[in-house]
């Protein structure tokens, strides 16, 4: 037997017997997985205006801005109005205060400048297609809210994506000077479920 | 019969005195109506005198008061000219536009879009800020972004509305990655929290714009 062929016979019978040593040991390796919490990070516009036109057509009379609300988390959130009146609600500072009504009150094209001064009923809407669950899609008035005992979800938006909403409003058509009214809405966001 | 013939003769004479009388109650009657048939003629002159210078009194007070060519009074402030006033000189302002008054919705959905777009506040937190013990600070990673246009200042409460932290007034491009609680009244746990974003246009108070919420849950170790 030559020398090589001893070498490698020794060679082959250490590396087996490294091998087996190798299996019979355990190994434990610890993955420490530390996840940071998510950012709720939204916005939206602060101040919403409209105006009433009472000597356009029916379909013009109203204009309002699109309310577009804005998710640059990653994360999916939640939209919702918190119950109780201050949310959604008349500015201190609004010129013309109406009394807040629901639609189905009153004959709103019957209305003379007595009452179309007096009464406004505002809400404000979804716009579908826009949204990761949509949860509200009728309209939701002032007076409706500001009676809810419940906060008013209206639904979640994917990450890095917006949603839009509008407002809507019955109104007399019977002015006798300009009128211009403020609302404060306060949003209310949170991680979607 | 002489006696009967006298009385009869006597009756006539006495009808003939009464018809006398009556003609001449008649004549004097007739003669006074022609005495005021005389009179109507002088009534007619005077009525049309007057009516006379009734109308040159008011052509001469037209002329005094003669209105402008609108119509107008001049200078005594009384209009008498009713119908087909002048076309008055006008200067030329440029108001003269093409089109009916209906508005431009179009041009009003863009303004009314342009000003909620200018009036975008933002709102940034953790979502679970987290602090080792009541007097460590806690990573709150609050931030008013660049792009915002307004101060913001940051308010904790618990659901009961107990307050839990109060931030500093945020500037544009500023953020607080962690804080103390500015309340130190709470025991280790787990709270969950409203976080009230209250913007404003300037450091005053007065220039309030609005608010926005979000719900989180601070950790206390």
């Amino acid at each position: 037997m030559s020398k090589r062929k001893i070498f490698m016979i020794l060679t082959l019978v250490i590396s087996c017997f490294l091998s087996n040593t190798a299996s019979a040991s355990t190994s434990v390796t610890t993955v420490n997985g530390c996840i940071s919490p998510s950012f709720i990070n939204v916005s939206a516009p602060a101040k919403v205006i409209f105006s009433i036109d009472p000597n356009a057509e029916k379909s013009n009379q109203f204009i309002s801005p699109m309310i577009v609300i804005e998710n640059h988390s990653n994360a999916p959130v939640k939209v919702k109005i918190e119950n109780g009146a201050q949310n959604f609600t008349q500015t201190d500072n609004s010129r013309w205060k109406p009394a807040d009504v629901l639609p189905n009150e009153y004959r709103w094209d019957l209305l003379g400048t007595k009452e179309s001064e007096s009464y406004l009923a505002l809400g404000m809407k979804a716009v579908q297609g826009s949204w990761r669950k949509l949860f509200r899609e009728e309209t939701l008035y002032v007076k409706e809210q500001n009676k809810s005992i419940d906060s008013i979800v209206f639904g979640e938006l994917n990450g890095n994506s917006s949603a839009q909403l509008v407002l809507v409003s019955n109104y007399g058509l019977s002015f006798s000077e300009k009128k211009e009214c403020d609302y404060k809405i306060v949003w209310s966001f949170s991680l979607a479920d | 019969m002489k006696e009967y013939q006298e009385d009869s003769l006597n009756q006539d004479i006495e009808l003939e005195d009464s018809d006398k009388e009556i003609r001449n109650e008649t004549q004097k009657r007739e003669r006074n109506l022609l005495g005021h048939k005389s009179r109507k003629p002088f009534l007619f002159i005077l009525f049309g005198m007057i009516c006379l210078i009734g109308l040159i009194t008011v052509v001469i007070v037209g002329e005094i008061i003669k209105p402008d060519s609108t119509g107008v009074a001049s200078e005594q402030g009384v209009s008498t000219k009713e119908d087909n006033p002048d076309i008055r000189s006008f200067g030329s302002s440029g108001a003269i536009k093409e089109g009916d008054l209906m508005t431009d919705n179009n041009k009003e959905q863009e303004r009314l879009n342009a000003l909620a777009e200018e009036s975008r506040v933002y709102c940034i937190i953790s979502s679970a800020p987290y602090f080792q013990d009541i007097d460590s600070k806690g990573s709150l990673s609050i931030s008013n972004p660049k792009e915002s246009k307004y101060y913001t200042q940051v308010i904790i409460k618990t659901d009961d509305d107990k307050e839990m932290y109060v931030s500093p007034l945020l500037a544009p491009d500023e953020k607080i990655e962690s804080d103390y609680l500015t309340n130190k009244d709470f025991k280790a746990g787990s709270y969950h929290c409203n976080a009230y974003f209250n913007y404003y246009a300037s450091k005053d108070s007065s220039s309030y714009l609005g608010s926005m919420c979000a719900e989180i849950n601070v950790v206390i170790d």
